[in-house]
């Protein structure tokens, strides 16, 4: 097995931050679905299929453009809700019964616009992985998003692995320690969460975490990940100088923390949406620190995009089954995969069980894919 | 229940020791091989004997790898 490359459907996706989202129509392909994401003017956000019921218009293309709760296509005029029910066409009064085009369930939180990729009657909010500090009075935030030319399989391999820091990232955020420091993982198959924790008792600082708490000497780092499949990742990160630990009681304030957090949405099946938030809850009010660290983690995440743009290359290129080679560093990549491959393994059947039930092809798809 | 497990790899060594929610352990040189045990459950997972040692598959055959 390698990255996956198909997609989890009837799962939760970051499309956007809240911030894109405007009276301004945003298009955004997730999970090979175009979707045309606007702010009505009561302030909600609508996601509709982005394609015009009547000549399939994108609606996300000028001169489409939003009035009040509705958005007006840009060639000849239909107009929808919120829902994606057709309220207007040109020229007649009547609006044919079946002019609507699909919605998606929207939940905005945590400074994201979460949408629901499958089944809507699935749909079910509290289920999305949550991500407070990004929307917290206690955290300062940087953020961004870069587009990434590579299947989302090989973000979320680089993700679970952070030994790559020492040697794609040195100079930023990698220092020796880091892919020396042996791993622990724990996968909790019930909610659906992989950690990987790694914890390092006496690390030099690198420049990233040096130059915005102004620690000199050497650290203690901890870097415990996790991880939400499909979409979210966190990270959070403790720094404080060597041999300083975590109380046991009270406040954890002789430490500096940060929180890391990724959403992973799969665009095509070889593009990928790389949406990056760095939160903190030291040098809250100093915006001199919240531009290195935007500077600094946007320099990471691009060193990133440019390896894993070149390996989506190499790897489209090779033939089905070469193989790779995993070692201890692996495991918890390894562990996020094998989730991944259950829960395709799980839609599947469950679409294709209803569609395909006398066969019993469904059951042997999902069993062969569940193996490996 | 939960159903979580873990996977330690022990601090000075190569090894690395898987542990099921079931209380049965395991210890192999490979990740691959030690995640097809853990998510084998109740498969091979006996917490009476001693401690299952998986050998480690030869590089390059790894089917996972
Ligand atoms: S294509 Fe949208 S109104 Fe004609
Ligand atoms: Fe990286
Ligand atoms: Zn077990």
């Amino acid at each position: 097995m390698s990255s996956p490359v198909t997609f989890v459907r009837n799962q939760w996706y970051v499309a956007a931050y809240g911030r894109e989202v405007t009276t301004e129509v945003l298009g955004r392909t997730v999970c090979g679905e175009a979707i045309a994401l606007f702010r009505t003017a009561s302030g909600t956000v609508a996601a509709l299929a982005d394609r015009c019921v009547h000549r399939r218009f994108p609606l996300s293309a000028a001169p489409s453009h939003v009035v009040g709760d509705t958005v007006v296509c840009g060639y000849h005029g239909f107009t929808y809700d919120g829902t994606g029910t057709c309220v207007a066409v040109p020229g007649q009064s009547r609006v044919p019964r079946t002019a609507r085009v699909a919605s998606y369930p929207v939940v905005e939180q945590d400074s994201f616009v979460w949408v629901f990729v499958g089944d809507p009657a699935l749909a079910d909010a509290t289920r999305i992985p949550r991500a407070p500090w990004l929307a917290d009075e206690g955290w300062t935030t940087v953020s961004g998003m870069e587009p990434l030319a590579a299947r989302w399989g090989l973000l979320v391999d680089n993700l679970l692995d952070l030994s790559h820091e020492t040697y794609l990232h040195g100079g930023y955020i990698g220092t020796p320690e880091v892919a020396e420091t042996p791993i622990t993982t724990e996968v909790d198959e019930e909610a659906r969460i992989v950690r990987v924790s790694r914890h390092m008792a006496d690390a030099a600082c690198p420049p990233f975490y040096a130059n915005s708490t102004g620690m000199t000497g050497r650290i203690t780092r901890w870097q415990d990940i996790e991880y939400f499949p499909p979409c979210l990742y966190t990270l959070h990160s403790r720094v404080a100088p060597v041999g300083v630990l975590p109380p046991a009681e009270g406040p954890d304030d002789g430490a500096f923390h940060v929180e890391v957090v990724y959403a992973i949405t799969p665009s095509t099946e070889t593009s990928t949406y790389d949406f990056w938030a760095v939160a903190r809850d030291f040098a809250q009010d100093d915006e001199e620190v919240s531009r290195f660290l935007h500077d600094s983690n946007r320099t990471v995440v691009l060193q990133d995009v440019t390896a894993l743009d070149l390996l989506e290359t190499v790897v489209a290129a090779e033939p089905a089954g070469t193989q790779e080679l995993s070692i201890n560093i692996d495991t918890g990549a390894l562990a996020a995969r094998r989730m991944i491959a259950a829960m395709t393994a799980s839609t599947t059947t469950a679409t294709t069980a209803a569609a395909d039930a006398a066969t019993g092809a469904a059951t042997q798809a999902a069993t062969s894919a569940a193996v490996r | 229940m939960s159903a979580t497990f873990t996977v330690d790899w022990l601090p000075g060594s190569d090894v690395l020791r898987g542990r099921c929610h079931c209380g049965a352990t395991s210890s192999a040189q490979d990740p691959a091989t030690l995640l097809d045990w853990l998510g084998a459950h109740p498969d091979g997972h006996d917490t009476s004997g001693p401690e299952v040692l998986l050998a480690p598959l030869p590089a390059g055959v790894a089917g996972d790898a």
